[in-house]
């Protein structure tokens, strides 16, 4: 019985193996088409490759379709043209090792992103932390030199830090989405489909969002200077044409997801209030500089109202000359002109303004002409009393004159006889 | 004498001086068969070795149906002789076509099958064209068949 399994046994070895049945005669067409069809089905491993282990894997197979074509070597040479047995392989080889740094950049910045979302997360709780105590410190005292000197410094890690988010917003999504970098090409649904995941995972609408109401806020509860308007203006256009690029691929990608979609427009609208906060800052301290000095204005935030302020408080105040006491008038042209307008105004905001389009210089000439005009009515009154003065020293001594020669006319009462 | 001799070489100068230039040896085989798939109008082009040709002759001869190549499959071979090997599926018979001015010209058909061929593959053996169909093997020549192996 034993036997007979073993015969059994052998002799289905042998007919599988084709040792019994004559073996089927090999058309040479059909060896290249399988070494063509298996070499096409690695090279598509390779690319489809999701992992190193997976890519490592391959290698076995390319040197087993090597071993099991190496004795129809002559004539796959002569079939695979214009390359041969060996360049085929090698070819193979080429794309593996090219794959495989493709794997070996993608560990690279995925471990790099890792570590740039931290330090995201990190930086959005330092930020928000110096916002706060930025707020607390301009809501104490401005006066106290100490405090001004702690809150510059506070302002000045604040700037640095939330340069730094952004910058890292921009790398995450420049490291991670390849595809968005594809110029003007319309995205294939598997590119939207990458970036939507690497998106997702980033939390990029999020840290935007996050980033330009920190910016907002920023704005609002500190008193900033030209230069930093200025660098934030700069910062501004960097980020937005980010946003723009992005953003317009974003909402391509985002088209069917409603709640997304709304989020890239508030985004949007975010750009915007930030444009307007930069705008508005300007304004706003502006007329703090006035109110420091006492002089109250009314609201503005364009250069057109901004004229038309300053050339109505002009007017009230030459309408007021000689209504008001001549000190008060002076007092208030002193705080305008000397005070505001010469010494803070006109050297460091109006270069500001003209520098981007929020004045004209047709709108500045007719500012200064309004206060020169202002000066010269102020003036006449001042000097009334000099011509006064003079006109009374002037009478004064002619009088004198008069009555020293009417004396002098006494003390000799008449001419001496006439000799001849 | 001296007169007849060089009247004698005469036309030997005359034939030498006018015979066509001759390279040779030249091999034209191809290394592997191509296995060509017919257009909806009959016609068959081969990209590597660019030759293009209209197959409904070899229809009609081989099985009286000029319009029997539809989703039919061609296979050619040239041997080292420059002969075009043609042969199908249901084919009895394998074709040798010479090149001649702008056609194909049968220089042979040669009989390889009483019932038709049902897997055809032809090989490079040179100086032979290899004929393989199932387990059947036969060596082919421009002129016939050389050998049958089993």
């Amino acid at each position: 019985m034993k036997r007979l399994i073993i015969t059994k046994l052998i002799l289905t070895i042998l007919i599988t193996t084709g040792v019994v049945i004559p073996s089927l005669a090999q058309s040479d067409y059909e060896i290249v088409q399988k070494f063509k069809q298996r070499y096409e089905q690695i090279e598509k491993e390779i690319q489809s490759a999701d992992s190193l282990t997976e890519l490592n894997s391959l290698i076995v197979k390319i040197d087993r379709l090597r071993n099991d074509n190496i004795e129809h070597k002559a004539l796959l040479d002569k079939s695979l043209y214009p390359d041969n047995f060996d360049t085929s392989l090698e070819k193979l080889k080429t794309h593996l090792v090219i794959r495989n740094q493709d794997f070996t950049t993608i560990d690279v910045l995925q471990i790099e992103n890792m570590q740039l979302k931290e330090q995201v997360d990190a930086l959005n709780k330092r930020n928000t932390e110096l916002i706060n105590q930025i707020q607390q410190y301009e809501f104490t005292s401005k006066r106290n030199s100490k405090r001004v000197a702690e809150l510059e410094k506070l302002v000045a890690q604040l700037k640095f830090s939330m340069k730094r988010r952004d910058e890292l917003i921009t790398g995450i999504v420049d490291s991670l989405m390849p595809q968005l970098n594809k110029g003007s090409q319309q995205l294939s649904s598997e590119d939207k489909n990458n970036v939507y995941t690497e998106v997702e995972k980033n939390n990029v609408l999020s840290n935007v969002k996050r980033s330009l109401q920190d910016n907002i806020r920023f704005i609002r509860v500190t008193t900033l200077e030209p230069e930093d308007l200025n660098e934030i203006k700069n910062q501004q256009d960097k980020f937005s044409k980010f946003w723009k690029d992005l953003g317009l691929k974003l909402t391509d990608i985002y088209a069917e997801n409603n709640k997304k979609a709304k989020e890239i427009k508030d985004i949007d609208s975010l750009f915007s209030l930030w444009n307007e906060a930069v705008t508005n800052e300007a304004w706003t301290n502006i007329k703090a500089e006035f109110a420091y000095n006492g002089i109250q204005l009314v609201d503005f935030n364009n250069g057109e109202k901004f004229t038309t302020v300053i050339t109505s408080f002009i007017d009230d105040e030459i309408k007021n000359i000689g209504v008001k006491s001549p000190e008060e008038s002076e007092k208030a042209y002193s705080m305008f002109s000397d005070s505001t307008w010469f010494r803070v105004i006109n050297p460091k905001w109006i270069p500001y303004l003209l520098e981007n389009k929020m004045l004209t210089q047709e709108q500045k000439k007719s500012i200064d002409a309004k206060i020169a005009d202002w000066n010269v009515r102020l003036t006449p009154a001042s000097f009334d009393w000099v011509y006064i003065l003079v006109a009374l020293l002037a009478i004064v001594g002619v009088g004198f004159m008069y009555r020293k020669r009417t004396s002098t006319s006494k003390k000799t009462p008449g001419n001496p006889p006439d000799k001849s | 004498m001296k007169l007849i001799k060089i009247l004698l070489l005469f036309p030997f100068i005359i034939t030498v001086a006018c015979s066509t230039l001759t390279l040779k040896p030249t091999n034209f085989a191809w290394p592997v068969e191509e296995v060509l798939k017919i257009n909806d109008d009959g016609r068959v082009t081969e990209d590597r070795y660019a030759i293009e040709f209209n197959t409904k002759g070899i229809f009609y001869e081989e099985l009286n149906d000029s319009s029997a190549y539809k989703n039919k499959e061609l296979r050619i071979l040239r041997n080292m002789n420059g002969c075009y090997f043609i042969t199908s599926e249901q084919f009895k018979n394998v074709y040798v076509f010479e090149a001649d001015d702008g056609a194909l010209v049968l220089e042979n058909k040669i009989q390889v099958s009483e019932t038709g061929l049902k897997n055809p593959a032809l090989n490079q053996r040179e100086p032979y064209v290899e004929l393989i169909d199932g387990t059947e093997k036969l060596l082919l020549t421009n002129d016939g068949i050389y050998r049958t192996e089993k």
